[in-house]
């Protein structure tokens, strides 16, 4: 029976988890990738990870440990980008660097490398009720964040210099979504890992990049590529007995393709409607 | 007259070369002026002074009534940049988005879109004569079509001055005599004082009420009644009309041309 899977709590939990992380990751990614900043995500997680062992090391909750050091390298990635304004991927070179060599140095301290390693790859079974405890909040806090600055995360992405003038606090939001893009990846960890936090950040939207006509559109369709993926990700991962950050990734890739074949396919039937056309008139 | 702007014995300079020196101008409400000159004769410069994007060396600068260095209500100041097209033109957004997030400082707790404001977008839209594309993509339109998007934008906020530097490169003639057309309405018919840097002598001449020539680093103004531009652009080598080579700008009675 397919619903045995749902008959396990440790699944609830990660199902639990893992729709509530397909939600945020893109609607997070969605600016991100506009911004050009999709390698943040990619940062992020591995400065998290430093967190991740810093926490075991001191026997703290690794996701408080990561949501802490995440948070200040985030705040340092937006102080460097104004340093190095032209060269905006060099910053996180930078934070990305510090981050994982503090990483590799801490984790052969630690000594635990199974615990570490779930955080890299994700791992459903692990997923416990402090997780869901700690995530659920954090994600009404994000979706709620996005919400209420939506017009003006959006001229940002569009157009920084022109936002000021509009009078957006430019700045300050900055650094609040670089903030939020912090929480989201020490959150993603769990379920996704930290080598592919950035995944699920990016690929939902470059799928519904392929056919939205708006900027909401662009973000809804993103969470529904997500969820899909994370869904099926999780499916395959229980039956199969594989990580969880791995079949969520693939699975995101296979609809990101579906997403290109259908485009091309919509593109070469316009056309072809259009060639109609012109031969009747 | 009310003056828009004022501007007394302003000075700038880039480390030890100056590019304005000891400028006194006022602009007053309604007037549609046009700042030509050599490239590199300060009219950016002088442009981002204006708007406090740069700082001035010495002098001052009144915008509004207001010092520039405190002024603060930047929804009566609209500003199209030369950069302004030079954006992602596969952005995923549509005309109604990237106009009504030009009035953020007027939504409510929730920085999103409400019928009342809605409607707003539809009247400047309307103004522009770009309503039939209210839900199209952005890039997806012409570069003198996106110019129009973004004098809606500017206009949203009813702006009492708009500045312009140069928003017609790249945009076919037919559109720009179009543009020119509407910057005539609105500056007729709103009463909008408009500012803009122009390469195009022939169109500017005709458009604007006053002419502010560039150049030894100072500005001429001229009345653009009495404003010879034949002369003026004799003064330029070569056939290209609407892109102004270096040249020599000679003085005489006060008077650039």
């Amino acid at each position: 029976m397919l619903l045995d899977i749902f008959t396990y709590s440790f699944m609830q939990r990660a199902f639990i988890v893992g729709n509530v992380i397909a939600v945020i990751c893109p609607l997070i990614g969605v600016f991100l990738v506009l911004k050009r900043l999709s390698l943040i995500g990619n940062t992020l997680s591995h400065v998290a990870l430093t967190g991740v062992a810093i926490g075991m090391i001191f026997g703290i909750y690794p996701i408080y440990t990561a949501l802490a050091v995440s948070v200040l390298a985030a705040v340092g990635i937006e102080k460097l980008r104004k340093n190095y304004k032209d060269y905006a991927e060099l910053s996180l070179s930078i934070i990305l660097a510090t981050g994982l060599g503090l990483a590799t140095i801490l984790i052969s301290l630690s000594n635990n490398n199974s615990g570490i390693f779930s955080y890299l790859f994700g791992s459903i079974s692990m997923v416990t009720r402090q997780d869901v405890l700690t995530v659920i909040p954090l994600a009404v806090v994000i979706i709620g964040v996005i919400l209420y600055f939506y017009y003006g995360f959006f001229f940002l992405a569009f157009n920084e210099s022109d936002a000021k003038l509009a009078g957006i606090p430019v700045k300050i939001l900055n650094l609040l979504f670089m903030i939020l893009v912090s929480i989201t990846v020490s959150l993603s960890m769990r379920i996704i890992g930290g080598l592919l936090v950035s995944s699920l950040i990016t690929l939902p939207v470059a799928g519904s990049l392929q056919m939205a006509k708006s900027f909401k559109q662009t973000i809804i369709y993103s969470i529904i590529f997500s969820v899909l993926a994370v869904n099926t990700g999780l499916f395959i991962s229980f039956y199969y007995d594989l990580a969880s950050g791995g079949t969520i990734i693939v699975a995101s890739v296979i609809y990101l393709i579906a997403a290109i074949i259908y485009k091309k396919i919509n593109s070469f039937l316009y056309k072809r409607s259009e060639l109609k056309v012109a031969v009747k008139d | 007259m009310k003056e828009i702007i004022k501007v007394k014995n302003l000075s700038f300079n880039y480390e030890d070369e100056y590019i304005l020196k000891n400028i006194n101008i006022t602009i007053n409400k309604g007037d549609f002026i046009a700042f030509i000159g050599p490239n590199g004769s300060g009219k950016s410069t002088f442009l981002k002074l204006l708007i406090g994007d740069l700082k001035t060396n010495s002098g001052e600068v009144k915008l509004l009534d207001k010092n520039i260095k405190t002024f603060k209500e930047w929804d009566k100041v609209g500003y199209i940049s030369q950069k302004v097209r030079d954006f992602n033109s596969s952005f995923p957004a549509t005309v109604k988005e990237i106009v009504g997030a030009a009035l953020y400082q007027e939504m409510g707790w929730f920085k999103i879109l409400t019928k009342r404001l809605e409607q707003r977008i539809d009247k400047v839209l309307k103004l522009v004569d770009m309503s039939d594309y209210k839900y199209r993509k952005i890039g997806e339109l012409s570069g003198g079509q996106q110019q129009r998007v973004f004098i809606a934008r500017t206009l949203i906020t009813n702006p009492e001055i708009i500045f312009l530097d140069e928003p017609l490169v790249g945009v076919d003639l037919k559109s720009q005599d179009e543009f020119y057309n509407l910057l005539t309405k609105l500056n007729r018919d709103l009463g909008i004082t408009i500012v803009m840097i122009s390469h195009d002598i022939y169109m500017i001449s005709d458009q604007a009420n006053k002419i502010f020539c560039f150049g030894n680093k100072s500005i001429f103004v001229h009345q653009a009644k009495e404003f010879d531009y034949v002369n003026y652009l004799n003064q330029i080598k070569g056939d290209n009309k609407s892109l102004i080579p270096k040249h020599e700008h000679q003085r005489r009675d006060n008077r650039c041309c």
